[in-house]
């Protein structure tokens, strides 16, 4: 066999090998997508059938005339975007002082600060059950936002570190020439610059703050205050399973995180790759 | 959670047995045990990941 064949041979075993995989992985998410167009009595079909015969609507709209479904996508929005936006915030002012500066105890916070992610999450929970219990925040929005930040903070910190490590220091040196202070710096010069950074941990901080569901069982009691991985949960078993709501919930749930990859594909492929370099 | 613990909690995982053990049976002493022993396994595993890492450099 020559070498071309061989490669085209190669080629489309790869091919092969991919779609596999692919399908493997998608067609979880594709059983979903057309569980919720259909009805209730119809997911368990003994055929299984992949496009439903009779497409319904009903799943949707019974989660839309349901203000307490409602109240949830509210909720883990306003959740996930305050998070995001605090983490953010935290992030860039701890970075910069990281990255530009000097103190003494630096080397032990950072230590800190990547320890806290060694932590699995199941350990914190009782911890700040009794924490957020004595703070009074339980079943409120900042409880909520703060323990969420604990767990997106490590990472945000760290990797807008190793970004405006990249920047180099001329930067801030022509800002002081030209008489600004290390705030008009940091606001004005360094922030700007480093938007594909920021856009990739605020969307990865956004899917942590989305998807977080031990926490969120755990630290609100009342409907009102529920996120959409408790409400998907708490569509199994009070009455009856409705699959097909269920499956509609999860599909809605997707949909930001999905558009958000796709918007800022390109930032996220290369703020990823520019924080992890060390120099 | 697929089988929610298993007849007789025979497919019972380390972090499901700690949130059953402090919200649905209210013993948070036995939870927090459970919860600390989860901590030291993930240290020991980090503490081998952590050495490789630095053998490697």
């Amino acid at each position: 066999m020559s070498r071309a064949r061989r490669r085209l041979f190669a080629r489309i075993a790869i091919l092969i090998g991919l779609v596999i995989g692919g399908l493997y992985a998608a067609l979880p998410v594709l059983w979903m997508l057309s569980s919720s167009f259909k009805q209730n009595t119809d997911i368990f079909a003994s055929p299984p059938q992949l496009i439903p015969a009779n497409p319904t609507l009903e799943a949707y709209t019974a989660i839309f005339t349901d203000p307490v479904k409602v109240r949830f996508f509210l909720n883990s929005y306003f959740v996930s975007l305050s998070v995001t936006v605090l983490t953010l915030l935290v992030a860039v002012l701890a970075a910069y002082s990281l990255s530009r500066y000097e103190f003494p105890f630096k080397r032990v916070l950072n230590m800190i600060i990547v320890s806290v992610q060694a932590v699995p999450p199941i350990t914190l929970l009782i911890p700040y059950f009794g924490l957020i219990m004595f703070l009074g925040l339980y079943n409120s929005y900042p409880g909520l936002i703060l323990t969420y930040m604990v767990f997106t903070l490590p990472y945000a910190i760290i990797m807008m570190t190793g970004y405006f490590n990249t920047l180099p220091r001329e930067l801030d040196e022509a800002v002081k020439v030209d008489g600004g202070s290390s705030w008009t710096a940091l606001w004005r010069i360094l922030v700007p610059i480093s938007v594909p950074g920021l856009v990739s941990v605020g969307i990865y901080t956004f899917m942590i703050a989305w998807n977080e569901y031990l926490f969120a069982l755990t630290l609100t009691k009342t409907p009102d205050m529920r996120t959409v991985p408790i409400g998907i949960q708490l569509l199994m078993g009070q009455h009856s399973y409705e699959w097909n709501q269920m499956m509609s919930m999860s599909i809605l749930g997707c949909i930001p995180i999905l558009l958000l990859f796709l918007f800022f594909q390109r930032y996220f492929i290369g703020g990823m790759t520019a924080g992890a370099v060390k120099n | 959670m697929t089988t929610g613990g298993g007849p007789l909690g025979s497919t019972e995982m380390l972090s499901t047995f700690t949130y059953k053990l402090a919200f649905s049976k209210y013993q948070f002493g036995t939870a927090s045990a459970a919860a600390v022993i989860v901590l030291v396994i993930s240290m020991i595993l980090a503490f081998f990941y952590v050495r490789a890492q630095k053998a490697r450099d």
